[in-house]
């Protein structure tokens, strides 16, 4: 019997809701037709599947589990389905230069912090027993939210890769691809750099109270961590860089962001490569080179994220559509 | 990897046949649900086939050609009130191409498919 409560065409039950709410969701933005064609059969189907199971005796738990269990199996299919109908392309309307600001303004956080721990000096080489004294001192709870911090801004570097490539490949295929792979390549680089960071605390706070005959091992290990650490961490500003390098190109290119804009990210690519090419003997000078590439970066993505989320980007946009329109004879 | 052109996945075959024996036992068309239960009734299974395996590919044999669909009366809906049914039909299209298909032999647990009304 179908309860009053959900209406004589709604399949009772949180189940059949979830599968209604789950087709509603990944058809949004599908022509009209072919979303209520899918809605309706989902619909219908939930409410066959229900009356039929009902009038077997099956009890409105087994009916549950068994439409979710369909609803899931199925998902990757409707995932499938939906890319080869419009891709993940979303045809309703969101600011999506405003968002992409609020990403590249994110970003900054991201940058700064993934990358804020360098492992230890290693030029300086009695040191190291005052920097794992250093790590040791951190509190566990401080250890364990800086690293939560760190695995967050890997992931929103992710997705922001993700998300631009999303929405500029149709504008330049091949730089967003690039410029996203970097992205990622840099947030898988923090994940990394957040579990070196990790161990190597927890190392720290075991060195402190090994025996003396095991000191020396904690300390090896707890070394090999943090020189690991000290090695990804500017691979990854690397990945960053490249990978805002070309979101620049790519958005100055297409009248998101000023192209004077790209004067910053021309700076940081000079620092950046003088900071490569910097002795490595004299540690100072290439941390102050990349120090300033990425302090210049930062300057880039506030500007940008800035000038997209107040609107800027629009703005341009519009004022080369009313560039490019036609003039009508008569002045019209 | 792509398939052939021509080529039929098991989930396609089984709704071919499935559509071809309700046919033959009375029920010309017939609509989502009714053909995950019969897929599951003919191949001995515990589960009914997940929504988006079934709808994709049903929407693949009807853009093939291999399968027809029409939306019921609404009154009759209206009449037993349950939504709206969206009813399909196996083409002549369709059975040709089951046609080339060679005939699973059922497993021990499996209902036998019946031959009749299947193409030769």
């Amino acid at each position: 019997m179908i309860s009053e409560r959900t209406g004589p065409t709604n399949p009772p039950g949180v189940a059949s809701a979830v599968a209604l709410a789950w087709v509603r969701l990944y058809t949004l933005g599908l022509p009209s037709a072919v979303r209520t064609r899918r809605i309706e059969e989902i619909h219908s189907d939930t409410w066959e599947q229900w009356s039929d199971q009902r009038s077997a005796n099956l009890s409105a738990a087994v009916i549950g589990a068994q439409t979710l269990s369909r609803l899931i199996r199925g998902a990757p299919a409707d995932l499938l389905w939906r890319t080869h109908l419009g891709g993940l392309h979303v045809n309703i309307h969101v600011p999506i230069d405003r968002v992409a600001g609020l990403f590249l303004l994110l970003l900054i956080g991201a940058s700064m912090l993934s990358f804020s721990a360098n492992g230890y000096d290693t030029s300086a080489g009695e040191g190291f027993s005052d920097e794992l004294e250093r790590l040791a001192s951190v509190s566990g709870w401080q250890a364990n939210f800086y690293v939560v911090l760190q695995v967050l801004s890997a992931f929103a570097m992710i997705v922001a890769g993700a998300v631009f490539y999303l929405q500029l490949r149709e504008k330049a295929h091949a730089l967003s691809l690039v410029a996203a792979l970097a992205m990622i390549t840099a947030g898988i680089i923090s994940l990394i750099g957040a579990s070196l960071y990790g161990t190597a605390a927890d190392l720290a706070d075991e060195w402190r109270v090994a025996s003396p005959e095991n000191e020396q091992s904690v300390r090896v290990v707890a070394r090999g961590f943090l020189l690991a650490l000290s090695f990804v961490s500017p691979i990854g500003q690397i990945a960053l860089a490249l990978g805002v390098y070309g979101l620049a190109f790519v958005t100055s290119k297409h009248g998101l962001v000023p192209a004077k804009l790209n004067l910053i990210c021309f700076g940081s690519a000079a620092c950046l490569a003088a900071g490569m090419l910097a002795s490595p003997r004299d540690w100072d000078l290439p941390w102050l080179f990349f120090s300033g590439a990425m302090l210049l970066l930062a300057t880039w993505l506030l500007i940008a994220g800035a000038w997209l989320l107040l609107g800027g980007g629009e703005s341009a946009r519009r004022r080369t559509l009313q560039q490019a329109r036609p003039t009508l004879p008569g002045g019209v | 990897m792509r398939r052939k052109p021509g080529t039929l996945l098991p989930i396609e075959i089984a709704i071919l046949y499935a559509g071809i024996d309700l046919r033959r036992r009375g029920q010309a068309q017939f609509h989502g649900y009714a053909i995950a239960r019969e897929i599951r009734d003919v191949e001995a299974a515990k589960r009914l086939t997940g929504h988006g395996t079934l709808y994709r590919a049903l929407d693949r044999l009807e853009t093939a050609g291999l399968l027809e669909s029409e939306m019921e009366d609404p009154a009759l809906a209206a009449e037993e009130t349950r939504p709206r049914r969206r009813l399909y039909t196996v083409t002549a299209l369709g059975e040709r191409a089951l046609a080339d298909v060679p005939v699973p032999s059922p497993a021990p647990n499996q209902r036998p498919l019946q031959s009749e009304g299947l193409p030769s």
